[in-house]
């Protein structure tokens, strides 16, 4: 009851006025940032993340979770209309999207995967609320050995999730690991790989990491686009007419995909998204190949079928609710974005553990609600109001757009440290992640490592010396239990991907 | 032999991050033994192991690398060019120029450089000009004034 009447306080902080607006706003942000090819609701959030820590806590998480939300649905608009994923979390949606574009029918592919992503939202949310209390419990039973065996799960997880590139994914992890390590010991009061500078002795904050990793590197990476290039994209959008009453699926199309197919895509969803590092991309992939695999009509899977696309939108947003698990029942984010969520949430003093989904709940709460609202009415909302505009946002100046953006991310590394060290920081990881991106290194396990490696350090050497440097307290229960799901996730995924299932 | 295929991308980024992990290994294990005399482990411990392992994954990508480029001599992406070299140059200019003449000089000069290079041609400079004076108000009006942001 008390559990309840937490979550139902979170909603009375959504719905005061000031907040209400800023989850909106987040939602807008969000909706523009995965409309527009190449950004992504990550890029949103960590431009954003030194505008919130002038703002309140309630504000501050409620516009994230809004950009949340709208980034995961918002992708699949230029997935359907111009087959140009938004966001990779979409890139199974256009699969079929695009088709009934081609036949005309582009607004009700819009306006299903637009159901499906708030109906797989809220019971993404649901299922989180439901499944909290079992997380709690075993949150509480994960010893300090136990939790850094969790670390080294998620490490693993991560890098068998990234396939043949596993290596790369190791190498960033330990870069970031790296990065991580330079400023003040963890357990003692030394510093380390300061070469006696001040500056560094701050150590390389996590914003200068995120912001150089996801939006420096982007808007670097995106300068590879000629003009020319853009507006072959662009031209595409011109002749695009959508109307808004096209958009509301008919009694038909729901009997043609099934409340079963809702449901079980959202569960896979769910439940990928608490893995850690697996995201919305691999969520709808997997709900997309189960769908396809339970479906009457697999044929029309690839050719336009609204089941293909209300398996990923379902899936993809039910992410949102699964990735909220680990990150804060154990500090172990699910995904890219959950990685900089949790960023935002220790700004504001906030430290993932059991209690923060008991005792502290109403601390979390407003989150929880701020998705829900975004799901359930920003996104049905919003349709009806700006959809037949949505596309027009492809059109828009990006020589404009991408400078503003470097400003604000080189900006946003002042704003949040008050260091010029940190934009020099800032500036140099966004310049390496550039050139390492360019060979396929994925930037998600260099922030996971810059974030989890202080902690497996800590967990690890902490471990150590209770147990007098004796390896065996690894083998105790609640370590050994992440010992194995790691060699059973090895096992299951590297078959996954022979089968050609768990590809990115 | 042939040279290029250890200057291509593939061996020579996994060459740098090796490079640069055999000077973090050594400055780690100059910071003394891994365990002190308590017992306890010290704070070049990790950094030691990891160090370790990375550069083992760096070789091995090396490897990789030059397996991959012995099938095939495609990049996998476009060659950096000029545009992208004044563009990193731009953002630490930026840094340069802050501290020198504030952020709104700064802002304004980084921005208008970003927009005339990150375009494909040099064209609509006075264009550029005035859009780069507005992008920078906008952005000084967020940071210092609604969010109170102090620049220097």
């Amino acid at each position: 009851m008390d559990t309840l009447l937490q979550i139902m306080s979170g909603f009375g902080v959504v719905f005061q006025p000031l907040n209400f607006l800023v989850t909106l706003l987040g939602f807008v942000i969000g909706l523009f940032f995965a409309i527009i090819p190449g950004l992504t609701a990550t890029v949103a959030i960590v431009l954003l993340m030194p505008m919130t820590y002038s703002m309140t806590m309630n504000m501050g998480l409620c516009m994230v979770m809004g950009i949340y939300m709208a980034g995961m649905y918002a992708g699949s608009v230029t997935a359907i209309t111009i087959n140009i994923p938004g966001a990779p979390s979409s890139s199974m949606t256009g699969k079929d999207g695009y088709p009934l574009m081609q036949r005309g029918l582009g607004a009700k592919a819009i306006g299903q995967s637009a159901f499906a992503s708030a109906l797989g939202g809220a019971v993404g949310i649901l299922l989180l609320i439901l499944v909290s209390p079992i997380a709690v419990k075993a949150a509480l039973l994960v010893k300090t050995p136990g939790k850094a065996s969790l670390v080294l799960f998620a490490f693993v997880t991560i890098c068998a999730l990234e396939g043949k590139g596993w290596k790369k994914a190791m190498l960033f992890i330990i870069l970031g690991m790296v990065f991580s390590t330079v400023g003040m010991g963890l357990l003692n009061p030394t510093s380390r790989f300061t070469f006696g500078t001040v500056s560094l002795m701050e150590g390389i904050d996590f914003i200068s990491v995120v912001i150089g990793a996801f939006a420096i590197s982007e808007v670097l990476m995106q300068s590879d686009l000629s003009n020319k290039e853009y507006q072959e994209v662009s031209a595409a959008v011109k002749d695009i007419k959508i109307k808004r009453r096209d958009f509301i699926p008919t009694k038909e199309d729901f009997k043609e995909i099934g409340l079963v197919a809702y449901l079980k895509s959202s569960f896979i969803g769910f439940f990928i998204g608490a893995l850690p590092g697996a995201g919305g991309a691999l969520a709808s992939f997997v709900s997309y190949a189960e769908g396809k695999r339970g479906s009457k009509h697999p044929e029309k899977y690839g050719n336009g079928s609204l089941q293909g696309i209300a398996c990923a939108e379902s899936a993809n947003n039910s992410v949102c609710g699964g990735a909220m698990v680990p990150m804060l029942a154990f500090g172990i984010p699910g995904d890219g974005v959950t990685a900089v969520v949790l960023g935002v949430l220790m700004v504001y003093g906030i430290v993932p553990g059991p209690d923060i989904m008991t005792r502290q709940l109403s601390l979390v709460s407003p989150m929880y609600a701020a998705l829900m609202v975004s799901a359930v009415l920003m996104i049905p909302i919003s349709l009806m109001l700006f959809g037949p505009y949505y596309i027009k946002l492809v059109r828009i100046n990006r020589v404009v757009l991408y400078s503003a953006i470097a400003l604000i991310a080189i900006t946003g590394a002042y704003a949040a440290t008050s260091s010029v060290f940190q934009m020099v920081a800032s500036a140099g990881v966004g310049v390496i992640m550039y050139f390492m991106r360019k060979e396929k290194y994925p930037a998600v396990t260099l922030i996971l490592g810059a974030m989890l490696g202080p902690l497996f350090e800590a967990y690890f050497r902490r471990s150590l010396s209770i147990s007098g440097n004796n390896l065996a307290i690894f083998l105790q229960p609640d370590s050994l239990t992440f010992l194995i799901l790691t060699v059973v996730f090895v096992l299951f995924l590297g078959n996954a991907q022979k089968k050609g299932v768990a590809t990115k | 032999m042939d040279i290029q295929r250890f200057l291509h991308k593939r061996v020579m980024i996994p060459f740098v991050c090796m490079i640069f992990l055999l000077g973090y290994l050594g400055v780690g294990l100059s910071m003394g033994p891994l365990f002190l005399e308590s017992g306890l482990s010290n704070e070049n411990f990790i950094p030691v192991i990891i160090a370790v392992i990375g550069i083992a994954l760096c070789i091995s990508i090396m490897i990789d690398g030059l397996k991959e480029t012995a099938e095939t001599e495609k990049s996998s992406g476009k060659a950096v060019g000029l545009k992208q070299i004044i563009l990193f140059a731009d953002f630490f200019l930026f840094i340069g120029l802050y501290k020198l003449i504030g952020f709104v000089g700064a802002a304004f000069i980084f921005t208008f450089l970003f927009m005339l290079f990150f375009d494909d041609k040099i064209t609509a400079v006075v264009k550029k000009l005035v859009i780069a004076a507005v992008i920078t108000g906008l952005i000084y009006v967020l940071y210092a004034v609604v969010f109170g942001v102090r620049f220097n």
